[in-house]
């Protein structure tokens, strides 16, 4: 129920700039209300009577007069109300009005208050009507439950407030909801909850005035019209006008050029591939190639040939994930020449057997360096910047941080005099392109390289530093044992912690969701 | 990465004249990943690489740092090692199962407090986790020496011996250990292969250890302990010496007397321990500079040697580099190096402007390819999702592509359920995405890339492929066969034929091989109400997929050329 009055008449002040504005972007529904509503100047009319004359449809009036009341062109006077009856075929006809906590009240007045034999009493339809009839008993204070059985409150001798309301409503056959006090609202909100006893009817009851801006636009508009040279007016340029030639001699209505419209469906590429290829063209511009490789790999080359023992805890079950078949299945190897000189280099080093059968099974691979490792094996590039940017693998638990199938992106530069210092330049400017100016560079360790550092940079976004990517000089007993002359720089690390900060996002799991809402939302440039 | 705990008191006592706040800022030039500072308890958690078990205590931290700070620079020395008579005799019946046992005595006037206890269990733990590789290559056992009789005897015994195992009251047999102990469940599996186990004896026969499991209870380590006795097992000696060395320097830190001890064996002889003898290795100054891209004195290099706690000697062209027993992570001259650039301060190094070589970077023909088709795909409406190449064998049931001719590769241990096969089809991956966006806009038209993978002669085989859905309520075989078309003309500017052939997954007589010229490169077709109802979509999907990887061949397209 609501009993608004819209604002009233317009700021004088602004009216002309507002009539100049409005009368641009009214529509044919608005100019029809509006020439209902100026000739009957300071009366009201009703929603039906509006209906009636303008021949508009029930519709197409709500929403006009929205806009017109939006733009102060019309004042709204809101009477609706709501009428409450008693149900036609309420059951509380059929027992005098009786509401089931009295009933219950009279039985146990008979006598009967153990609860089993309540139910059974002939006054009671169902149990169903027996528990309503102890809540609310118990809610009007009438009655007090101990075990099994019901006693009597002396509240039970008055009439409980819904059975004022129904009192009521029985005398006078229906009540406004606005005349209701405070105590019988309550009721009513109980009644009308409960089945089978209220009815209730919204009755409309709205009025609508022109207001003096209104009436303003309205004489402007109608010059408008007349002052046209006895042109016909058209909404919109049709292709027989052009063809006919008819346009000469017509004049268009002022659309509404500045209403929202809907967007339109589109196709998109993902915004983590997007990403990607930004990152690329990054690199292809520092001179780096894209070289591509398999997701599955032998141990090996996964992790013998990067002088991973094969004992070493990396390799197990918990953090790798290794292949299975019903069929038979081996990955396979390199030629014997680079399997000896790496077995060597791990039981020269290591002090263990090594065992080829370790470097047969399939995994999938834990990170881009065998890729990497089999380019440089295979090409034996003098100098080469390649680079590649895919998928890897790790078993672990999903969570916000954590996927079981990232990508990794991951760069290397070979040359004769390639050394620590250029390493760190390259990942200076390979960060300043991405937009990061503040790094430090810290010392670490990773199996295959030597020396090794990590680089953490700062992100104002988050006001904090970051750990990013990993680097170093592939270990001499890398290359040497693979025919690597010489020294070759490397780095790289996870590439869903650029995405996440570049996509603003705390669960790394959103990449992969496919949301299409989140997919058709992410803005295509970067802002 | 296993953590240590250092004491903010213990870092500001023994650099009195350096700031707190630096001191730690510098951890990380060490090597060190700051996990925290915890205020209350005055302590900050740092996580050390596995190549550095050194540093699994305060102390060996602290000893890093009095170098990087200049307040005790060079090689650190265990002055006189004590002679002793103290011996192992080792029997022969080890020598399949866990031939070698080393040892040496620490003693000290006053007793072990809980801190100290503490630290050296959590580095025994670090060590038999890193460099004993889960004990399985060697293990540690840390006693009272003044419960032990010497000499002692190292040999083995079969599963019914008993004694009192560390922490219990009662005898258990050895076999009992292996199933009811935790440690036994743990670690059993290594010396499960024998009928015998390995067992150190004292002279009297009181239980000192059964390595790699447990100790006795007789030999444990209390705040009532000032002289121990530390034993490593091994497989390689050389494993076995490098722990005694990491243990020799923390405890002489810890203010103790280090004494020798002696192991006769019938597989090596006499060897004596511990064995701290540095490495000596020669390494040419170029070789450093070199790599580092610094332009270093040998003077400069020797002092950064210093300050990373080895030290140089000038021999002109070279520097012969000495290096502390316990640094095991030093092995090779580029080893060398990476201390001389931690001496010199990684902080230190500017940049290099990027090599004056010409190179010109290109993208993978195959980024190229796919980028075109995106580029058609997404002009005709289509949205790009990307799923995982790892998928549940539930979305391949529903999807009726269950392998049945055992060419599904699987997953072996995965943690979580969803992830337990590699898929053969891109389509179950984008039906799971259409049933993920029930509540979006229709029609969805969706596109991925991505590979797919099935066994041939034994190996994996992993072909690139591209796959396309089309649902809305009057989805059908026409309008994506018309996508289909679109691509491959607008795109290769070629025709496909699509010979009629039914599929489990497409509705029979709604379904199509896709050929180009004449070979098969894909299929098309209706999805079948049964998959729909899998998925629990409400609406219709037709679908597309082609093998990029055959297209690519037949059209060869990796010969492509702009001119």
């Amino acid at each position: 129920m609501s009993k608004n009055v819209s604002n009233d008449k317009s700021d004088p002040e602004s009216a002309n700039d507002l009539i100049s504005k409005s009368i641009v972007s009214l529509h044919p529904i608005e100019k029809r209300i509006l020439s209902i509503l100026y000739p009957l100047k300071e009366k009201w009319i009703t929603d039906n009577q509006l209906i009636k004359e303008s021949g508009l449809s029930i519709d197409q009036i709500r929403r006009g007069i929205e806009w017109l009341k939006f733009k102060n062109l019309i004042l709204i006077e809101d009477k609706s109300d709501v009428k409450i009856y008693l149900k036609n075929k309420s059951t509380l006809k059929n027992n005098g009005f009786v509401l089931p906590e009295r009933k219950l009240v009279n039985c146990i007045k008979k006598g009967n208050n153990n609860i089993a034999d309540i139910i059974k009493d002939i006054e009671f339809d169902n149990n169903k009507e027996v528990f309503a009839a102890i809540k609310f008993g118990k809610n009007n204070n009438w009655i007090n439950v101990e075990n099994n059985s019901i006693f009597l409150l002396p509240e039970s001798e008055f009439l409980s407030n819904e059975e004022k309301l129904l009192e009521k409503l029985i005398k006078s056959d229906s009540l406004l909801l606005s005349n209701l006090n405070n105590s019988e609202n309550t009721s009513f909100e109980i009644l009308k909850k409960r089945p089978n006893i209220l009815d209730i009817k919204k009755i409309t009851n709205k009025k609508y005035i022109i207001t003096n801006l209104g009436i303003s636009i309205f004489d402007k508009l109608s010059t408008d019209t007349v002052s046209d040279n006895g042109k016909d007016i058209e909404r919109k340029l049709a292709v027989e006008h052009l063809i006919n030639d008819g346009w000469r001699n017509l004049k268009f209505e002022q659309i509404d050029v500045e209403a929202p419209l809907p967007l339109l469906a589109y196709g998109k590429k993902n915004p983590l591939i997007d990403f990607i290829d930004e990152v690329k063209e990054i690199l292809i511009g520092m001179g780096f190639s894209e070289i591509d490789g398999n997701l599955t790999q032998s141990s090996f080359w996964n992790f013998d040939a990067l002088f991973i023992p094969q004992d070493h805890s990396a390799r197990d079950m918990q953090d790798t994930f290794y292949l299975t078949s019903a069929k038979t299945l081996a990955a396979p190897l390199p030629d014997t020449d680079i399997l000896k000189s790496v077995s060597q280099i791990h039981e020269n080093n290591w002090h263990y057997k090594w065992n080829i059968s370790e470097s047969k099974p399939y995994v999938l691979r834990t990170h881009t360096t065998p890729v990497t490792i089999q380019y440089l094996v295979k090409e034996k590039p003098d100098e080469d910047k390649v680079f590649l940017i895919g998928r890897v693998f790790r078993n672990e638990k999903v969570s916000f941080k954590h996927l079981v199938e990232f990508h990794q992106i991951e760069g290397i530069f070979t040359s004769k005099n390639a050394n620590l210092r250029q390493l760190i330049g390259i990942q200076t400017e390979f960060y300043n392109k991405l937009g990061i100016k503040k790094i430090k560079f810290w010392p670490t360790f990773f199996p295959y390289t030597e020396p090794s550092l990590q680089s953490m940079v700062y992100n104002d976004k988050f006001d904090k530093w970051i750990e990013l990517f990993g680097m170093g000089i592939f270990r001499p007993e890398v290359t040497l044992s693979l025919g690597i002359k010489n020294p070759v720089l490397a780095w790289g690390g996870g590439f869903e912690r650029l995405a996440m900060l570049r996509f603003d996002l705390d669960d790394i799991r959103e990449l992969y969701y496919n949301n299409l809402s989140w997919l058709k939302g992410v803005p295509k440039c970067l802002l | 990465m296993p953590v240590v705990k250092v004491r903010l008191s213990s870092l500001s006592n023994s650099f009195p004249n350096i700031q707190l706040t630096e001191i730690i800022e510098k951890l990380p030039y060490i090597g060190l990943d700051i996990e925290g500072i915890d205020e209350k308890d005055e302590i900050v958690r740092v996580e050390f690489n596995p190549n550095r078990p050194d540093f699994a205590s305060e102390n060996g931290i602290l000893r890093a740092l009095r170098g990087l700070f200049e307040i005790e620079t060079g090689l650190p020395i265990i002055k006189n090692i004590e002679e002793s008579s103290y011996l192992i005799n080792v029997d022969k019946t080890v020598a399949e199962i866990r031939p070698i046992i080393y040892g040496f005595v620490a003693k000290r006037e006053n007793y072990l407090d809980e801190y100290e206890i503490s630290q050296l269990i959590s580095m025994q733990e670090d060590l038999h986790n890193g460099v004993g590789r889960k004990r399985k290559k060697a293990s540690i056992g840390i006693h009272d020496l003044d419960h032990i009789v010497f000499p002692l005897e190292y040999t083995t015994v079969s599963k019914d011996f008993s004694f009192i195992p560390l922490d219990k009251q009662s005898e258990f047999t050895i076999e009992n250990i292996l199933n009811d102990l935790d440690t036994g469940k743990d670690y059993g599996y290594i010396v499960n292969n024998y009928d015998k186990f390995p067992l150190l004896f004292d002279s009297q026969k009181n239980v000192i250890s059964l390595p790699p499991i447990i100790n006795g209870d007789m030999t444990k380590i209390t705040t009532n302990t000032k002289n121990l006795l530390i034993e490593v097992t091994s497989t390689a000696t050389k494993s076995a010496h490098d722990i005694l060395s990491i243990l020799s320097f923390e405890l002489h830190d810890m203010g103790f007397k280090i004494y020798y001890m002696r192991s006769y064996s019938p597989f090596e002889g006499m060897i004596k321990a511990p064995s701290l003898n540095p490495l000596k290795m020669i390494v040419p100054v170029d070789y450093i500079n070199k790599i580092l891209g610094l332009d270093l004195s040998n003077e400069d290099i020797i002092k950064y040697l210093q300050k990373s706690r080895c030290s140089g000697k000038n021999m002109d062209n070279d520097i012969e580099c000495i290096v502390p027993s316990y640094r095991i992570d030093i092995f090779n001259p580029i080893d060398i190096s990476e201390e001389v650039a931690i001496g010199y301060g990684i902080y230190r190094f500017n940049t290099s402007s990027p090599p004056a070589l010409y190179f010109s970077g290109k993208k993978h023909i195959n980024s190229k390819i796919f980028n075109n088709i995106r580029e058609i795909l997404i002009g005709l409406g289509y949205i790009e999702i990307i799923n995982t190449n790892i998928i549940s064998r539930k979305i391949l049931d529903d999807f009726f592509l269950k392998e049945k001719n055992n060419n599904l590769v699987g997953i072996g241990d995965s943690k979580n359920s969803e992830f337990e096969v590699l898929r053969n089809s891109l389509i179950p991956s984008i039906m799971s995405t259409l049933a993920k966006n029930i509540h979006e806009k229709y029609p969805q038209k969706l596109f991925e890339i991505g590979k797919t993978f099935q066994i041939q002669n034994s190996e994996v085989k992993e072909e690139w492929f591209l796959g396309a859905t089309i649902a809305h309520n009057n989805a059908d075989y026409t309008q994506i066969k018309s996508v289909l078309e679109s691509l491959i003309r607008y795109c290769f500017n070629k025709d496909i034929n699509t010979p009629g052939f039914n599929f489990e997954y497409y509705i029979n007589g709604h379904s199509a091989k896709i050929l180009l010229n004449e070979i098969e490169i894909g299929n098309i077709g209706e999805i079948h109400p049964q998959v729909l109802d899998n998925f629990k979509l409400r609406t219709l999907v037709s679908a597309f997929q082609i093998n990029l990887d055959s297209l690519i061949k037949i059209l060869n397209l990796t010969k492509m050329k702009y001119l």
